[in-house]
């Protein structure tokens, strides 16, 4: 046998440590190997895997009471609870509450469930729940379910296992704040220990947090005292980000991953046609709009802003940026999910550029520039954005698209450095009353477009105090219409958004009527035969 | 001593002798050689085509003619229902326009700071050289990613980018020649004439260094359009909805599985124009090298 030369022992040397290396980097989460394993019990969801989740974003806030997207908000429900749920029909019910409800017009009572530990072994009491609302109230916190907080007094622990919300006057939104993803509940003791929720997690939730490697991923692994002994099935979850659609897309396919969130539109195709594959989806959520800064001119002009929204083909831009994939919205915001929805305000914007072009030419704008803002980040906005270029150019409008980087992009919105941008998001919560984000004087959308109608905040106000339903739905009929005569926005499309996943993967529901919730994941299983 | 009395030994060397014989000399021995005239006329084929796309381009291209992602057209139609063949002609318009300015700026600039890096005192030199040293020792498409992407997705950007990144290649080879030649008798014998420095070097050492100048010009177009394309795929270059050939490769990479000519046609372009650049530029250097001169056929 040839002797081993130092030249060919460092190559060999050195491939075994690149090799490993490698395989180290191809590996990010510490979950043992003998986790992966999946026990079958017979007419019961099996027990036991690592699902591997492919994210299109690296959620850098771990906060529990400030939301960074909906990917992050999937991590929140998993490791945190709140008072209330919405389950996988897109109903309230109770999470961490074993019963709830109005005990007069001002006053919510919650009764904990018995039982509920924190992942540190600790025990749930009312004075976290107490902690954790003024937590979220508290400005510095910069809570997303602040600002839907505004209408409640105070937040008192009755005994020890009821919880009071003393409201300033009546507010039927109240049980859908509650039920958001990022009303969670906390550990008072842990927050105050000076940990940085922002990087660290500690909740009721069924996962417990393990570790989370910047780019590379963010591992959970079952909580063994989690207050439903049935769940959860899985042993552990592994979130990988992957925020190119097509990387994320290729990695579900390719068997990398167990599931991904967000497939877009331009792969739906690929996804549903494939026999393995399952997609989970809706119509009701997800939607694109443009909003005017309606404060400087030219768009402090109602009739210029009419002139873009008619200018706007929805129907081809749904065809062309979404492939067909959502619903065009020439009329009112609210989903059609809704029973009051207004089907009478439908077809308000229709295509029109020649009225359009009559409406410019009245308020002397004709032939006009205008400046688009829209971020290359999210191809469910940039794509939108991209296709009702031609309509408006065909109304005679000049319009220069700048595609940004999603917080280049937030911050231009912020600052308004364009008089027009194009957004894509999703309504807080399933309820018209989250109409209040994009047309209210002080809206977190709203904001952006220097919109104020005093009409349209004293309805608003006015449908958070109504109790009857047929009073909500005139009111938020009313609301919808005066937008629609105002414009500080317009709507375009709809968007198909959705999950998909293997087969295997089994009791995952998309919640439908815009209610947004990742709870249905904490009841997932696998059954993935080796 | 006059020029008129130097003999021919001490004559400017023959790098410049082509442009002395005349342009017909020089086309025909470009045309001589077989790949490189496939090459030129390639080149000169799409300079054309990107000269004139606003004229010969069936459709606007920002205008929905069809479909999305069907056969209509010459070349189908893209996924926003554009016509695919006028993108591509406004698209490689865009990339080459990129890709020329941004080796002008290159070549301008990276010709001048070698002429005087190569005829400066040795401090001139030396803060020139380590200056080009200090660009040399990052990875150009991460210094572009970077850069480009702090300045903002713009094709000026882009354009500005690859123009400071590439001044080295011309820098170095300018530098190298002037060394060579500083201290032949032609460029001593202005000297001693009295000649401005300036004049000396752009009248007596420039044209003796033009010949691998040119060479490069070539070739470093062929990694400009290459940049350009991985910038543009990024989404760091032309913005929609103004094509370039990497922003269609990047859109096109989305539909490979439903509609793959949207891929291959802006890919096969950007292969075409690289591999003629390279084979164009391989005979320009055969072709203006004195030591090759007679050995290409």
């Amino acid at each position: 046998m040839a002797p081993i030369s130092r030249r060919g022992l460092l190559a060999v040397g050195g491939g075994a440590l690149g090799s490993t290396a490698l395989a180290a980097c191809g590996s990010p989460a510490k979950l043992p190997d003998s986790m992966e394993e999946i026990r079958t019990r017979p007419d019961r969801p099996s027990r036991g895997g690592v699902l591997h989740f492919g994210l299109s974003t690296d959620p850098a806030n771990l906060d529990p009471h400030v939301t960074t997207g909906a990917a992050s908000d999937f991590l929140r429900q998993l490791t945190y609870n709140g008072l209330l749920q919405y389950d996988g029909d897109g109903e309230i019910t109770g999470d961490l509450a074993a019963d709830y409800g109005w005990s007069s017009r001002t006053t919510y009572k919650v009764k904990l469930r018995p039982g509920v530990r924190f992942h540190d072994g600790s025990r749930l009491t009312t004075q976290d729940v107490v902690f954790s609302f003024r937590r979220m109230m508290d400005k510095k916190t910069a809570a997303t379910t602040g600002p839907l907080l505004d209408q409640v007094d105070a937040v008192e622990a009755e005994d020890a296992t009821t919880v009071v919300f003393r409201m300033k006057q009546p507010d039927t939104t109240l049980p859908f704040v509650l039920a958001g993803p990022t009303a969670n509940i906390v550990s008072q003791r842990w927050i105050e220990s000076g940990v940085d929720p922002k990087t660290r997690v500690m909740g009721t939730g069924p996962f417990k947090f393990i570790e989370r490697i910047p780019g590379v991923s963010t591992t959970l692994e079952r909580f063994g005292d989690y207050f439903d002994p049935e769940l959860p099935y899985l042993n552990g979850i592994v979130f990988q980000p992957m925020s190119d659609d097509y990387a994320r897309v290729t990695a579900l396919r390719t068997a990398t991953v167990d599931m991904i969130d967000y497939v877009p539109a331009t792969h739906v195709d690929v996804i549903t046609k494939n026999p393995r594959l399952r997609f989970a989806s809706d119509k009701t959520f997800g939607f694109g709009f443009v909003g005017f800064v309606t404060s400087k001119p030219p768009f402090d002009d109602v009739r210029v802003r009419k002139a873009i929204a008619l200018s706007i083909n929805r129907p081809s831009v749904l065809e062309t940026a979404l492939l067909g994939h959502g619903r065009p919205i020439d009329g009112a915001l609210m989903s059609d999910a809704f029973a009051g929805y207004p089907a009478k305000l439908d077809n308000t914007l229709g295509y029109d550029p020649e009225q359009a072009r009559f409406l410019l030419k009245k308020a002397g704008r004709e032939g006009m520039t205008m400046p688009v803002v829209t971020t290359s980040t999210y191809s469910v906005i940039s794509r939108p954005a991209q296709a009702m270029l031609p309509g408006i150019r065909a109304a005679g409008v000049d319009v220069r698209l700048t595609q940004q980087e999603w917080l280049t992009f937030r911050a231009s919105v912020t600052a308004k450095s364009f008089p027009v941008h194009s957004w894509g998001t999703a309504p807080k919560f399933g309820d018209p009353s989250s109409l209040g984000d994009f047309l209210s004087s002080t809206g977190t959308f709203a904001v952006n477009t220097d919109f104020k109608d005093e009409r349209i905040d004293r309805l608003l106000g006015e449908g958070r105090r109504a109790r009857s339903r047929e009073l909500r739905d005139e009111i938020y009929r009313d609301v919808e219409q005066r937008a629609l005569e105002l414009l500080p926005m317009t709507w375009t499309v709809r968007r198909q958004q959705g999950e998909a996943h293997y087969d295997y993967v089994k009791g995952y529901r998309h919640p439908p009527k815009g209610s947004w919730t990742g709870t249905t994941l904490r009841r997932i299983w696998m059954e993935k035969t080796a | 001593m006059s020029t008129a009395e130097l003999t021919s030994s001490q004559a400017p060397p023959e790098a410049a002798a082509p442009a002395r014989r005349g342009s017909k000399y020089f086309l025909r021995r470009l045309a001589a050689n077989r790949r490189t005239a496939i090459a030129g006329g390639f080149l000169l084929l799409v300079g054309l085509a990107a000269l004139l796309a606003p004229l010969i381009a069936p459709h606007d291209y920002r205008d929905i003619v069809g479909k999305p992602l069907t056969q209509g057209g010459v070349l189908g139609v893209d996924d926003f229902g554009r016509d695919v063949l006028s993108r591509l002609l406004i698209g490689l318009r865009t990339s080459l326009a990129v890709a020329l300015s941004a080796v002008v700026i290159a070549g301008v600039l990276g010709t001048a700071l070698g002429l005087v890096a190569g005829y400066g005192s040795r401090l001139v030199s030396g803060v020139i050289m380590r200056g080009i040293d200090i660009l040399l020792s990052f990875p150009p498409i991460v210094l572009a990613i970077a850069v480009v992407a702090a300045m903002g997705p713009a094709l000026i950007n882009v354009v500005m980018v690859i123009g400071v990144l590439y001044i080295p290649r011309f820098t170095r080879i300018v530098y190298s020649q002037v060394l060579a030649i500083r201290h032949v008798e032609y460029v001593e014998a202005s000297e001693v004439m009295g000649t401005r420095r300036s004049t000396i070097l752009l009248r007596t050492i420039l044209p003796n260094v033009a010949a691998p100048v040119i060479v490069q010009l070539s070739l470093s177009v062929s990694f400009a359009i290459q940049m350009e394309a991985g910038l543009s795929f990024l989404g760091l270059g032309a913005q929609p909805p103004l094509p370039s050939l990497g922003t269609m490769v990047g859109a096109g990479r989305d539909f490979l599985e439903v509609q793959p000519s949207l891929l291959i046609y802006p890919s096969v372009l950007i292969i075409l124009l690289v591999l003629a650049l390279n084979v164009f530029g391989d005979g320009l250097r055969d072709l203006l090298d004195p030591r090759r001169r007679g050995t290409d056929s």
